[in-house]
């Protein structure tokens, strides 16, 4: 993993929000590197903090969140130390961003058309209206929406679900981006279009060589579509691996329980693992590690102590005592 | 599977529904939800039924639980035809057929505590002698379906979305059915709280011969839960038969098409373009003429585009409708 391939690294992120109730640590001390042209998946379940990472990255955290220790490199430079200026420039332009819901992050009032030449308008200040709307068009063309030139002028409301993913993610590729974050980006739509979309994913990444950070709750679209996993649970990282590595041996409980919950194409009525209980509140953390009162295999040492992430021989970083020597041999 | 007792059957189950959509509030289409239906559910199956969304399969639910009016069929529940029926037997009728819904957030009465959600329908149906009875019925219902006793005078708000969901599993059994239609139950639940749902689904049917009518769109959850399933397109059904046999070797295009895209939770497996579908689902408002899957169909010659395919038998207890099988 030599540093010089590395294009976007998370060191340390925490993010909080000051509630009436209390600080709630949505995103506790993150790492993540993406590599140029990479596919990273972002796994976990809802609350686990894997969208307010991508909100931290965007810098489109709501009040009363914050950012409150952490760097995020993008090529080497901090994006936490940039302006708010600086940040409206990145956005869209060397980041850009797809979202769950290809419903609500179109805007109504304006046509698709519109908002995609509006992407690049704002980040190149010598392209005319005429070459934005070009290109605008052959961006619909290359996500696969049928009859471009037509459709260049169509309301978002006319088209159908799978047709507004694209379009959301022609204006993410517009201005060819380093990085594309895409926050659960098949999650509202049916098994065949989602289908298309991640292939269609795929495809962009391969030609024009943009990162992907995918984040989702889906094992499957994991599977499918990245190079190399984090799995996160309650604002940690849990563990990380390459993906094949990952599918093949999953070391942490929760990864286990998470992939042997899901029921299988192949099989049925067997009773289905579960994983006991329920995610913890953020206000109210278990002491120790934060899987410890849904875990299995929870020892002693789980409840008082937090675990760090250890690097086991083939390729994994886990976050679990199981796979500290130190504490194995001791036999606590 | 041949001497099992049928339950519910639908007899060319077909529903309508106008749109309104110029603002002087005429009609300017009809969308062909459901579309000549016919099936028939055994007693302590459950039945899948899948599709992509604005297939039909909730409006199918529904039109089965007599919940919404058939623009013309049949529905005929444990020998009685449902559209023949006084209001008065109806309500007798509806002990036996209950109805799980997708979203625990929405088909739980904020207003009221769970003790009195769950008891709902006991004192609607006047299944209780005295409110102690109802009280122990609830508390019973609710121990069975994972949630403590002493949490019966809460608040839906207070509690998470997979326990709510047992709440209206709880609410579901409390009439004893023979019947549950499941609408999308696990669909809006995480990974780890849909398979203890999906557990205790299967438990309370092996303890009390439930039939179970589940619908959802997510494969793996059909294959894992029901003995035969349904595969519907645009409001008719393409393919039924044993769920096994049909995720094993689909025999309908669209069948083979809907299997192959599901993502699988394994990396080795990765899909390349060649099996993908093109292309949307048609309008149920003007759908193709004759086949209605042609247009996206590969396969599809000029007597798809003449002629709609009958669902037939071309197995035994295998029914597709394409022409091509």
């Amino acid at each position: 993993m030599s540093s010089s391939d590395t294009i976007f690294q998370i060191k340390g992120l925490k993010t909080q929000f000051f509630t009436s109730k209390g600080i709630v640590p949505a995103v506790d001390g993150v790492d993540v590197t993406v590599k140029k042209g990479e596919a990273v998946g972002l796994v976990g379940e809802s609350g686990c903090g894997k969208s307010m990472t991508a909100m931290s990255v965007m810098q489109l955290l709501k009040y009363p969140g914050r950012v409150v220790e952490g760097e995020i490199l993008l090529d080497g430079e901090d994006l936490l130390k940039k302006t708010k200026r600086e940040m409206d420039d990145i956005r869209g332009n060397k980041v850009s961003m797809i979202f769950q819901e290809p419903m609500t992050s179109l805007n109504p009032v304006y046509t698709i058309g519109n908002q995609v030449s509006e992407a690049i308008l704002t980040h190149e200040k010598n392209v005319s209206k005429e070459e934005a709307k070009q290109r605008a068009i052959d961006i619909f063309r290359k996500v696969g929406i049928p009859e471009p030139e037509k459709r260049y002028s169509v309301f978002p409301h006319q088209l159908s679900g799978g047709l507004r993913q694209r379009v959301m993610i022609g204006m993410a590729m517009v201005c060819n981006p380093q990085l594309m974050i895409a926050d659960e980006p098949t999650t509202a739509l049916d098994v065949t279009i989602e289908a298309q979309i991640l292939y269609l994913m795929n495809q962009l990444q391969k030609e024009q060589g943009t990162a992907i950070v995918m984040i989702t709750h889906n094992l499957g679209v994991v599977a499918e579509s990245c190079d190399y996993v984090y799995v996160m649970y309650a604002g940690k990282i849990m563990e990380e691996a390459p993906v094949r590595e990952l599918f093949k041996h999953p070391m942490h409980p929760y990864t286990y329980g998470l992939m042997n919950s899901i029921p299988k194409m192949t099989e049925s009525k067997e009773h289905l693992y579960t994983i006991k209980g329920l995610v913890p509140n953020l206000l109210h953390l278990p002491q120790g590690c934060r899987f410890c009162p849904r875990c299995d295999k929870a020892m002693k040492i789980c409840t008082m102590y937090q675990p760090d992430l250890y690097e086991t021989e083939d390729g994994h970083k886990v976050r679990c005592f199981l796979y500290n020597k130190e504490v194995m041999n001791s036999g606590k | 599977m041949e001497n099992k007792k049928v339950l519910i059957e639908a007899k060319n189950l077909t529903k309508e529904f106008a749109t309104v959509s110029s603002s002087w509030g005429k009609s300017k289409g009809i969308v062909h939800a459901v579309t000549d239906v016919n099936l028939q559910v055994y007693e302590g199956e459950t039945l899948g039924v899948v599709g992509e969304s604005g297939c039909g399969k909730s409006t199918l639910g529904r039109l089965l639980l007599h919940l919404l009016k058939p623009t013309r069929g049949d529905v005929i529940f444990d020998g009685q035809n449902l559209n023949a029926q006084k209001e008065e037997d109806m309500r007798n009728l509806r002990k036996q057929m209950q109805m799980i819904f997708q979203d625990p957030y929405a088909s739980l009465n904020p207003r009221l505590k769970i003790r009195d959600v769950v008891a709902e329908p006991l004192v609607t149906h006047k299944m209780a002698a005295s409110k102690e009875e109802e009280t122990a019925i609830v508390e019973d219902l609710l121990r069975k379906c994972g949630i403590r006793p002493e949490f019966m005078y809460r608040y839906p708000h207070q509690f998470s979305g997979g326990q709510r969901q047992r709440v209206s599993i709880a609410r579901a059994l409390a009439l004893n059915p023979r019947l549950i239609v499941c609408d999308e139950p696990v669909s809006a639940l995480d990974v780890s709280i849909q398979s203890q749902i999906l557990n205790l689904l299967g438990d309370l049917q092996a303890e009390r011969n439930l039939t179970y009518i589940f619908i959802s769109h997510d494969l793996s959850v059909v294959r894992y839960l029901s003995d035969r399933v349904c595969v519907m397109f645009l409001g008719k059904i393409c393919e039924l038969g044993i769920t096994r046999e049909i995720y094993a070797s689909p025999m309908h295009p669209y069948t083979k098409f809907l299997l192959e895209a599901v993502p699988l939770p394994d990396p080795e497996k990765r899909k390349g373009a060649k099996d993908m579908l093109t292309g949307e689902i048609p309008s149920p408002v003007n759908p193709p003429s004759g086949c209605y899957f042609r247009t996206r169909c590969p396969l599809a010659t000029e007597r798809c585009a003449a002629e709609a395919p009958e669902l037939k038998e071309v197995e035994p207890n295998r029914f597709v409708a394409c022409h091509l099988v």
